[in-house]
């Protein structure tokens, strides 16, 4: 089946995914700690964000946007990082990558890179411009929120594509052309679409020109900020299914940033749910659907009408995320939580095992609420959609 | 026409407030090309009632509703206001048409003036639609309707200090400044965050309620209207391909497209059988390929033929017109036969001239 040459140069890339279960990394100590904190970090991760923090700053005081978060990302492993806008999900992606720029600042952390190709673990965060240079698009890639608009509008695509090409492989220019041509045939566009320009595709061409540049130099691992939000559902299943064939077959890991849960469910192998820039809850995408253990990710899965089934009763999550300027003490879900306790103002949003689960991994920053735990009859206001029998 | 004698699921909830008859709207594009935006698009809309029109970016349903607000001229067809014939010819007419229909846009964070305060976006359409009208009262009754309270406080902030949420709701006081008969919502939800969905298309429903509106819900999401809506009328490339009661259609869609939308919907009750075992999705209709008109070319026949596993000769020469299925629901489809057995079974034993097998 790798009949293209983009497959056969990722052979020996098979990746066991039995055995790359990374191991979700429990929350370090709570205050300024060495990166080499508490959980020893997986060995068959690719990526091992410790510590991680980043502010942004501001004359008003800093933005704690990230706040010491800890993720691994196993070879071959679809994550899924879910939250509200503002609830500092790019940022941390992008922190960990050193995109981001002032004001925003990374205080604290390492993020460990262990690819295939690199001889040794190299924390990106302390490498050379050089070094990074390297890194970025050979090794991780990023398809961008506004992925539609990201090309170019005055070059056509096989232009932009070879312009990756060259920029990372050092390749000649008639097998750079083959190599552009490869790359939409992996992605189900025409080649006759090479020479055409960003405006003449529909927006979901658009959307794979862009997952084609961010495969052009065979990277381990992909990171997609919010891919297929401006598509319509049609055309985003369409495309999730295509980048979940094409990890299966060229073997990268995906990052995958959206604020839509019920994507992840069916798309991610593990979700992270993060909050006001710390993670609530992590866990495979089967433990968040079955038995969500945060009353946030609870909130979330209850906060999409679903299609088929019976007609619940949908309550959404009422309130707004707290200013990150002054976060509330202990948890700063505590506002918007109908579990909320006067105990919430003492929760240090250490990541524990959920006593219930058969899963270790299984780990929430909530102390109080389990899985089965019973919503308490004050249920907070705000009427779900429910417009009465039809 | 079958079309006549469907009666809408919407009819019960309140009196006919609106009707579009046979709406359409052609753009002249380059060389000759004509795209058909809407073509002979008839629904009614009902006092406190929700009618959801569901498809794809370019299917037309935003030009549906900027048809009916007053924006775009008519190519053909008529709409009628509380069985008036609407003819919007000058611009006291056009005042007084808006103040009994209004629209909401989608994004937020374009549909307010950057420059304005929230104060002067609602005491401007008070002004202009309710003259005799206590304009700080009003205002301040606006903002508690759409539970932006403290009033005072929020009046005095521009939009770029208000979240997404916050500015939508401003938008929905600004259309009910007017105090409208009708609202168009077009995607009103759709650029907010998942969490705050819910309690806007919650305030939605409230108003609704409060104040009888006809409301139109346009959207891509067909889960939310499921919950949203009494109707729902399914677009695609400038047709109504299938109506009917909400639960109705979501639940067993008769049209082809519908029921590619519907499997295409995130179903979490399912999981790993679709996306994640990395097989391509077989779903009932292929996904790619776009709407022919979009491109700017008049397609011949049924315009989802090129998609559509059922298509033959006949779906390549002849656009169907909307078929009966039952008193509240119909489809545009030659091989409902073939694409929805379990409902063409049923109607035999009705009114069996609708189909052909």
């Amino acid at each position: 089946m790798s009949a293209d040459p983009a497959a056969d140069s990722a052979v020996g890339r098979a990746v066991d995914r039995a055995t790359h279960r990374a191991i979700s990394a429990a929350a370090g100590p709570a205050a300024g700690s060495s990166p080499a904190g508490a959980a020893a970090p997986s060995s068959s991760s690719v990526l091992d964000i410790r510590d991680l923090s980043v502010v942004y700053r501001t004359p008003a005081g800093d933005v704690r946007a990230v706040d010491q978060v800890n993720l691994a990302l196993g070879a071959g492993e679809v994550v899924g990082l879910a939250g509200e806008s503002g609830s500092g999900k790019s940022t941390l992606a992008y922190g960990a990558c050193r995109l981001l720029r002032a004001p925003a600042l990374v205080t604290n952390g390492s993020v460990m890179y262990r690819g295939r190709r690199v001889s040794r673990p190299a924390d990106i965060l302390k490498m050379r411009p050089d070094e990074l240079r390297r890194l970025r698009w050979r090794e991780i890639a990023i398809v961008f929120q506004s992925a539609m608009n990201a090309l170019n509008p005055v070059l056509n695509v096989r232009d932009q594509l070879l312009d990756a090409i060259h920029a990372h492989l050092k390749m000649p220019r008639d097998e750079a052309h083959s190599r552009a041509a490869s790359l939409l045939d992996l992605v189900g566009i025409p080649r006759s679409r090479l020479r055409s320009y960003p405006h003449e595709l529909s927006g979901g061409m658009r959307q794979r020109v862009m997952i084609a540049m961010a495969l052009a130099a065979e990277p381990e691992i992909i990171i997609m900020d919010e891919p297929t939000t401006a598509l319509d559902v049609v055309v985003q299943r369409d495309i999730l299914a295509q980048i979940i064939e094409l990890k299966d077959r060229l073997g990268f890991s995906i990052l995958f940033i959206t604020h839509d849960l019920s994507l992840l469910l069916e798309l991610a192998d593990r979700i992270a749910v993060m909050y006001a820039g710390q993670f609530v809850e992590i866990a495979t995408s089967d433990e968040v659907h079955r038995e969500a253990a945060h009353p946030y990710t609870k909130g979330l899965l209850n906060s999409f009408p679903s299609l088929r089934g019976p007609r619940r009763e949908l309550a959404g999550i009422p309130g707004s995320p707290p200013d990150l300027r002054h976060p509330p003490p202990g948890c700063p879900f505590a506002p918007r939580c109908g579990y909320a306790r006067p105990g919430c103002r003492d929760v240090d949003m250490r990541l524990l095992p959920v006593a219930t689960s058969r899963d270790p991994d299984h780990v929430t920053a909530c102390p109080f609420v389990l899985p089965e735990t019973p919503v308490p009859s004050v249920a907070p206001g705000g009427p779900a959609g429910e417009p009465g029998t039809p | 026409m079958s079309e006549q004698t469907l009666t809408s699921a919407a009819a019960a909830r309140g009196p006919l407030a609106m009707e579009a008859i046979s709406l359409s709207k052609e753009y002249r594009i380059s060389r000759g090309h004509t795209l058909h935006a809407v073509q002979d698009v008839s629904f009614n809309l009902y006092r406190g009632a929700v009618v959801a029109l569901v498809g794809e970016s370019g299917s037309g349903k935003t030009t549906a509703a900027r048809l009916l607000a007053g924006q775009e001229r008519l190519t053909s067809g008529t709409i009628r206001l509380d069985g008036k014939q609407v003819e919007v010819s000058s611009r006291g007419d056009f005042r007084r048409y808006k103040s009994e229909v209004q629209l909401v846009f989608q994004d937020p964070f374009s549909s307010l003036n950057p420059i304005h305060t929230v104060r002067y976006h609602l005491e401007r359409p008070v002004k202009l639609h309710q003259r005799s009208a206590n304009l700080s009262q009003e205002v301040a009754a606006l903002m508690e309707q759409v539970r932006l309270t403290p009033a005072t406080q929020f009046l005095a902030k521009y939009p770029h200090e208000l979240s997404g949420g916050q500015r939508q709701r401003v938008s929905f006081a600004r259309a009910l400044a007017a105090r409208p008969s009708v609202l168009l919502a077009d995607e009103p939800v759709s650029m907010l965050d998942v969490s705050i969905r819910l309690e806007m298309l919650g305030l939605l429903d409230d108003l609704r309620r409060r104040f009888r509106l006809a409301m139109l819900y346009i959207t891509h999401d067909i889960a939310s209207a499921r919950y949203f809506a009494d109707e729902i009328l399914v677009m695609y490339a400038g047709e109504i391909v299938e109506r009917g009661p909400a639960e109705e259609v979501t639940q067993v869609p008769a049209h082809p497209y519908t029921q590619l939308l519907v499997a295409s919907a995130p179903d979490p009750d399912n999981l790993g059988s679709a996306l994640r075992g990395g097989s391509r999705r077989q779903g009932p209709a292929t996904a790619s390929g776009r709407p022919q008109n979009l491109d700017g070319a008049a397609t011949q026949g049924c315009p989802f033929h090129p998609r559509c596993p059922f298509a033959d000769d006949l779906c390549r020469r002849e656009d169907p017109a909307l078929m009966q299925i039952s008193g509240t629901r119909g489809a545009a489809c030659w091989h409902l036969d073939h694409a929805a057995p379990e409902l063409v079974s049923g109607l035999r034993g009705g009114g069996g001239d609708t189909t052909t097998t």
